[in-house]
């Protein structure tokens, strides 16, 4: 007579969505970041972070589909919550100023590297100004997160080719942005 | 169509620096969870509230309607031990409320009266 085999432990449902707190605790700085390459504000951030959340605390119970990834649909839900921001009347003006460089300052302590790279993350953002929110969303999504091009496509429901367009308008832009800030900087 | 190549060490470095970039604030970080929580208490507080307010008018309707039937009640009761009274007072009892039968004969309210005034009931008086 054969050994009694235990019972197979149940596996744990991959369809079912993740909790609300995990998606929170994993992604929280992906999304404070994504706003912030978007181009929200440094005081606007908590506001726009908080309606990012609000939202995916919504949908993770209506339509999320656990078989994608998490990351591209949270950059969708929060470019759309920087669009809302960017519309609003009383962001437009300062839009067209400087760039928050308080929304790149780093509290720690301030030696050579860490002051390199500060204004090297301040070149970033100010290079970011200028593109427009559709392409900046894609070189945000494509240079700094890493996502191939149809997820970015899925993401933000665009036709693939739209994506490598605008891609490819968007590097092009933003290197003519930091190579012209550098020699007006040399200028001076 | 295929995706683009960007071969530019020079952007490379400088993204990579903002790749780098440090972790948002922790105080941001649980500031905007409170919020979050907050937020969503109340829309799942004010769901309740609708699904209790629904519930309440779907219980209350019948409960009127009960409400109703008992003040009918009372009322026939208060205007029987009324009646009651005033015979006791010597007042003409008061004739009954309808009498369709006796209506369409063309007899007149005042052989009701005076049955009422001959009459022994009298209402039972509870002590």
């Amino acid at each position: 007579m054969g050994a009694m085999t235990a019972p197979a432990p149940s596996l744990p449902d991959v369809t079912a969505p993740p909790p609300f707190r995990a998606v929170y605790d994993a992604h929280f700085d992906h999304v404070w970041h994504t706003l912030r390459r978007l181009g929200v504000a440094a005081r606007d951030l908590e506001d726009a972070a908080h309606e990012v959340f609000v939202v995916v605390h919504r949908k993770l119970r209506t339509d999320f589909d656990a078989s994608r990834p998490v990351r591209p649909w949270l950059t969708g839900i929060a470019y759309r919550v920087a669009a809302d921001e960017r519309r609003r009347a009383r962001h437009h003006r300062e839009r067209l100023g400087a760039p928050d460089l308080a929304a790149v300052a780093d509290p720690g302590p301030a030696p050579d590297r860490v002051v390199e790279a500060r204004e090297a993350r301040a070149e970033v953002q100010a290079a970011l100004e200028a593109l427009d929110l559709e392409k900046r969303v894609i070189f945000v999504m494509s240079a700094l997160d890493g996502e191939p091009c149809p997820a970015i496509a899925e993401a933000l429901g665009l036709p693939l080719n739209t994506v490598y367009s605008r891609l490819r308008v968007a590097r092009q832009t933003f290197a003519a942005a930091v190579r012209r800030r550098r020699f007006v900087e040399g200028v001076r | 169509m295929s995706e683009p190549t960007w071969d530019d060490p020079e952007m490379e470095a400088l993204l990579a620096a903002e790749r780098a970039a440090p972790p948002a604030p922790a105080a941001a970080r649980t500031r905007v969870l409170a919020r979050v929580g907050a937020t969503v208490g109340a829309a799942v507080a004010t769901q309740a509230a609708v699904e209790g307010a629904r519930a309440a008018a779907e219980v209350a309707a019948p409960g009127a309607a009960g409400g109703a039937r008992v003040a009918a009640t009372t009322g026939r009761v208060g205007a029987s031990a009324g009646a009651g009274l005033a015979a006791r007072a010597g007042a003409p009892r008061p004739a009954p409320r309808s009498w369709p039968g006796r209506r369409r004969s063309g007899r007149s309210w005042g052989w009701a009266r005076s049955a009422a005034a001959r009459s022994t009931w009298r209402p039972t008086t509870r002590r």
